[in-house]
């Protein structure tokens, strides 16, 4: 999938170090750094408490870095506030764990969806029928439109949550444990859709996921994450056959 | 042999004793939820529909009236009870069912404004305080603490005092010590709230924060607020009636519930009509919006809907 070798997304030295009160600081994310190409698909791996979704959160400027830099086309959005932070988002999207908490329960699914394209000044009827051709898109049909996201499965909830993050054509995609919340069948046909849709809206993609075989199955590359730390990285076909870290290997044994 | 027996018993009382448990906290049939359900819709129609003949008997009240409820006649001053004047004459010979159903219209009508002021107003800073947090959140609780400390009547007659009385400085006062309970329920559902994935996707999908708090958090804390509004209208015409009836409230000659109890307390033991009339008027009333309210609650409150 490598197109060539500018980088997207350029994370430096990113550290997060949570206060607590009364207890010792936590250092959930210590010195990070990784390049994601142009189209290149990055995986993060590690068991639950290991940083991953701290480290999207921080890319994705919902939480501040304490220290360490986010560069995104070049652009540095570590400190990205108010107009630029609202053009960072336009450019990177996410896929969050839960699909159904992560739609508005009050909303159609279809507003929701179209949101951000109502925000961008499309006028109504456009919205409506790019949120369509959007549903169509993740194979929905339009009936999903004035439904409630209680009112739909995981799995089709999950899709309507991936037409809702490709709706402003964003170039990066941040997959926060995407099909974790999945049952299996429906979770590879989510992943196929995914990997669809990333070759052909020409995306590049954080993956973040507990599972190696999906990162293996997913990914152009993947770095392991124990302890808020990188422990090991390279192709994850390597990693899976040839794990120079002891955690890694533990991870691979839980899995294979 | 007896341990094994006495073993025996012993199983054989705590199966019966799960049995038992499971019994008693079984969930309901599919056919006992929807009789249910169908109890709870009918309740609320019923009340609505009280409450619906409520509000328009109060707004329309001056129609209603039989005679003109301000209308002096010292020759039938403190009739009893008759055909002509039900509830009889007070000691200005004015018909006291027409000053009952006159009042209706300050009665209702402040207590309704004066609920809407302390909701709005109320969830207003919750929300401010639940989305920002910080400095400004502490200010502000820590000002809704201090109202909560307050004794509310005594607190609210001091205001009404200051203020000079009239029903307008009864509805400030009563409003001043009753929106920190607004603030303090509106504020930790916003809490919770924005801590959700949908924030998150809304903030990715480029609203601000005005069309945040106006389209994913309004409407997802709304419920718990309408509810206690609801319940609190019974109350919030009690306590009007109370310091209209210690002369902080409506003024006389203005027919209010609280007031007209007032002026005819020294009567209780020769025309007792003449307290018990508007007295069983706040009663009626109050109980309307109580048991609409409870059943708004239970409506719109999934799990006592039985589903």
């Amino acid at each position: 999938m490598n197109k060539n070798n500018a980088p997207i997304l350029s994370v430096k030295n990113l550290t997060k170090v949570f206060k607590r009160h009364g207890q010792p600081d936590f250092i959930a994310v210590n010195d990070v750094s990784f390049d994601v190409m142009n189209g290149e698909c990055l995986g993060i791996i590690g068991e639950s408490g290991s940083g991953k979704t701290t480290v999207a959160n921080m890319i994705a400027r919902f939480i501040d870095a304490t220290s360490g830099s986010i560069t995104l086309f070049g652009e540095d959005i570590t400190h990205a506030k108010g107009e630029s932070l609202k053009n960072v988002w336009r450019k990177m999207q996410m896929v969050f764990q839960m699909p159904m908490e992560s739609f508005d329960p009050r909303m159609k699914l279809g507003e929701s969806i179209g949101e951000s394209l109502v925000n961008s000044g499309m006028s109504a009827g456009d919205v409506k029928n790019e949120v369509t051709r959007l549903l169509s898109l993740v194979g929905l049909s339009a009936e999903f439109y004035p439904r409630y996201p209680h009112e739909v499965s995981g799995g089709q909830c999950q899709r309507a949550a991936i037409a809702r993050a490709i709706a402003i054509r964003p170039a990066m995609l941040i997959c926060d444990e995407a099909t974790s919340a999945l049952d299996v069948t429906v979770q590879s046909e989510v992943i196929a859709l995914l990997r669809r849709l990333i070759h052909e809206m020409d995306m590049t993609c954080l993956f973040i996921c507990h599972d190696i075989a999906l990162v293996q199955h997913f990914c152009d590359s993947a770095i392991v994450m124990q302890h808020g730390k990188i422990v090991e990285r390279g192709k994850p076909g390597d990693i899976v056959r040839n794990p120079q870290d002891d955690y890694t290997k533990m991870l691979i044994d839980s899995v294979l | 042999m007896t341990m094994e027996n006495n073993s025996t018993q012993a199983a054989a009382t705590t199966i019966s004793s799960i049995s038992s448990i499971s019994t008693k906290s079984k969930t309901p049939t599919i056919r006992e939820q929807h009789v249910k359900k169908k109890n709870v819709k009918a309740r609320l129609f019923f009340f609505g529909a009280l409450l619906l003949a409520l509000l328009v008997m109060a707004s329309f009240a001056e129609s209603f009236c039989p005679y003109d409820p301000y209308a002096q006649n010292l020759d039938i001053a403190l009739q009893a009870p008759s055909a002509e004047h039900i509830f009889g004459t007070d000691r200005y010979g004015r018909d006291m069912l027409s000053r009952v159903i006159a009042a209706s219209h300050v009665s209702i009508f402040s207590s309704l404004s004066l609920v809407a002021a302390i909701t709005i107003i109320g969830t207003t800073i919750g929300i401010v305080c639940g989305w920002r947090g910080g400095r400004l959140d502490t200010v502000l609780m820590r000002a809704a603490d201090m109202f909560l400390a307050f004794p509310g009547l005594v607190f609210a007659m001091a205001v009404a005092g200051v203020m000079g009385g009239g029903i307008m400085s009864a509805v400030i006062a009563l409003a001043a010590i009753s929106w920190p309970k607004y603030a303090r329920v509106a504020r930790s559902k916003t809490l919770s709230v924005r801590e959700m994935a949908y924030m998150r996707a809304a903030r990715l999908s480029g609203s601000g924060t005005l069309k945040i708090i106006v389209r994913h958090i309004l409407p997802n804390i709304l419920t718990p607020i309408i509810v206690t509004s609801m319940l609190d209208i019974g109350t919030m015409m009690m306590e009007l009636a109370g310091l209209s009836f210690l002369g902080l409230g409506a003024k006389p000659p203005i027919a209010e519930w609280g007031s007209m109890m007032s002026e005819t307390r020294r009567l209780l033991s020769t025309v007792p009509i003449a307290v018990f009339a508007p007295g069983g008027a706040i009663f009626v009333s109050v109980m309307i919006f109580n048991l609409f309210g409870d059943a708004l609650r239970d409506y719109m409150d999934p799990k006592r809907r039985g589903r």
